[in-house]
């Protein structure tokens, strides 16, 4: 190990002097991800919000409109239920299905399984907002599409949506487990069950944590699905985020729910970062 | 035995779930874009089949093709947006690969902590909501346009699809990068390249796969991008996406709209093909 780092040392040392290439991607980042999110943090604790006749004055009042007024009984806690409620239930179902069908592809043929693969990326080449209003017309023709069913209706157009981005990152490192590792466990006196819950299964775990990931923070802010299947009467977490950036002067309370989903997704990054330093699962 | 057949049976049919549940709306749009009714309620076919939906693709004159004159503003503003998806889609991409591919170069000779913060960062845009992407863009565009006048249009269209794009390349070229020797670079300049040409002559073709898999993935996520650009759009710029949510929140959407997704389908489907069995090829000679 020693010897092979001396070896490496040196090479490496020299090709720092490319490292400068990224140093645009550092401001680059800077100007697009940091400075926003300063500002997004700024609009959330004051009365600001770019246009002409707003005060700079810190207040919390944008807060206490959220979380206290007559607005939070009535509008946010029901939303965030609503959208906790939906995004939790499609994401189950979602990797309910999901891993099967990973599970399944890995064993097959390399044949067929490059045409499943082919097929699995294929829809994304649908334009999305089409597969939803798509949807709208299906529920119409078997006869669902009535206010009692919306909420149900939402959950699987979202899960015909985000199925695709559970499968891949289960599949991907379900591919890279080697077949020799199988086998010894079967070698080693394990049946299939005890193979699949202790070797398979926890090898795989990367990939699911990726997959939860990348089908719950969408569908906990998406408003297209839930404002086109519900005629715009149901309202969820990213309805709320949608018409304070659509309606006018909305844009401090909106920093409030950006926020409050920008907290979810450092979570949820935090965890995809820990099983996942190089973000492999997420491509 | 017995229970490997029942699981076998159990698998097979969660996969046939599975596909269908994604592909229905795929198939619908299919189905509705050959049939004549105006309808997005229903597939249509008591109304009779067609093909006007996609002559009205490629021709200006709708009444020939007997399309109710309401509808021919729309398809007039949809081959706007069509225009404009090719070209925000088709300059990001190639824009992306490129800067995405030297930040990759310039990533991997980091030192491990200096790339782990690099690659957080690279990573945040992929995992964080569009709407919340779309939000924070906004809000600096909005600065822009307060200290420069800049307006939200193509220009901000164009700099967010480079911005979700670039992760994506990144994250396709660096595992590429790792792979290859690290001496590559010096041989090549030991031999006389000068830096940009080692960069060019070595590097670049050992990476070239991670490249054009990062291009294509660039591609995908921007041809189809919705909550982005509808966030830094601002009110008179729309690509296909944006157009069809402004098109059902109005109640119109004409279904040339159909069409065009079912040729965008078709060609994907061509260019993936061909895309897999040139590397298949690559693969047997390399055998």
């Amino acid at each position: 190990m020693t010897n092979n780092n001396y070896v490496e040392a040196k090479p490496k040392k020299k090709l720092k002097k490319l490292g400068i290439l990224s140093t645009p991607y550092l401001v680059w980042n800077f100007f697009l991800i940091i400075i926003p999110s300063l500002i997004l943090i700024v609009m959330a604790f004051t009365t600001y919000d770019f246009s002409s006749n707003s005060e700079f004055k810190i207040s919390l009042s944008n807060w206490s409109y959220v979380f206290g007024s007559s607005y939070a009984k009535t509008v946010f806690w029901p939303a965030m239920g609503r959208s906790f409620l939906i995004s939790f239930l499609v994401t189950v179902i979602c990797f309910l299905f999901a891993y099967p069908t990973a599970y399944f592809m890995r064993f097959l043929n390399n044949k067929v399984r490059g045409i499943i693969m082919l097929l699995l990326v294929l829809p994304l080449w649908s334009n999305q907002v089409l597969r939803i209003v798509s949807w709208k017309t299906i529920f119409e023709i078997i006869g669902l599409n009535e206010s009692g069913f919306y909420q149900f209706n939402i959950v699987i157009a979202m899960i015909s949506m985000y199925l695709p981005y559970m499968i891949l990152p289960i599949y991907s490192v379900l591919e890279k487990i080697d077949d020799k590792v199988i086998e010894a466990s079967y070698d080693l006196g394990a049946n299939k069950f005890e193979t699949f819950f202790k070797v398979t299964f926890p090898l795989s775990i990367s990939g699911i944590i990726s997959g939860i990931i990348m089908v719950f923070l969408p569908s906990l802010t998406q408003f297209e699905v839930s404002d086109a299947i519900s005629d715009r009467t149901i309202v969820m977490l990213g309805n709320l985020i949608y018409k304070r950036f659509k309606g006018t002067g909305g844009f401090n309370v909106g920093s409030v729910f950006s926020l409050i989903t920008i907290i979810f997704t450092v979570m949820g990054f935090i965890l995809v970062m820990r099983v996942d330093k190089e973000g492999e699962t997420l491509i | 035995m017995k229970t490997n057949k029942a699981f076998t049976t159990l698998f097979t049919i969660i996969l046939i779930l599975s596909f269908t549940l994604i592909y229905l709306p795929v198939l619908v749009i299919f189905l509705m874009s050959f049939t004549k009714s105006y309808s997005l309620t229903t597939l249509g076919f008591s109304s009779g089949l067609t093909l006007k939906w996609y002559a009205s693709l490629f021709t200006k004159d709708y009444s020939a093709l007997d399309i109710l004159y309401r509808y021919s503003s729309n398809i007039r503003t949809l081959k706007n947006a069509i225009f404009n998806t090719f070209a925000i889609t088709l300059l990001s991409t190639s824009i992306a690969t490129i800067l995405g591919t030297m930040f990759s170069i310039g990533i991997n000779a980091l030192s491990k902590k200096k790339r782990t913060m690099m690659l957080t960062l690279n990573n945040m845009p992929i995992v964080t909501p569009d709407i919340v992407t779309g939000f924070l863009l906004l809000l600096v565009f909005v600065v822009l346009e307060t200290i420069f006048g800049l307006k939200r249009g193509f220009p901000t269209v164009l700099i967010a699809h480079i911005f979700f794009s670039i992760p994506y390349v990144v994250l396709s070229v660096l595992p590429r990068l790792s792979q290859i020797d690290p001496n590559t670079y010096e041989a090549a300049r030991d031999l006389g390249c000068s830096r940009m040409g080692a960069l060019i002559k070595a590097i670049i073709p050992s990476i070239l796969t991670g490249i054009i898999s990062g291009a294509m993935f660039a591609f995908t996520m921007s041809i189809d991008d919705f909550v982005i650009t509808m966030f830094v759009s601002g009110t008179r710029f729309h690509n296909v996406s944006t157009w069809i949510d402004n098109g059902w929140r109005r109640g119109y959407i004409p279904k040339t709209v159909y069409a065009y997704n079912v040729i965008i389908f078709l060609i994907a489907f061509i260019i993936i093909l061909v895309n897999r069995s040139i590397q298949s090829k690559n693969r047997k000679v390399k055998l």
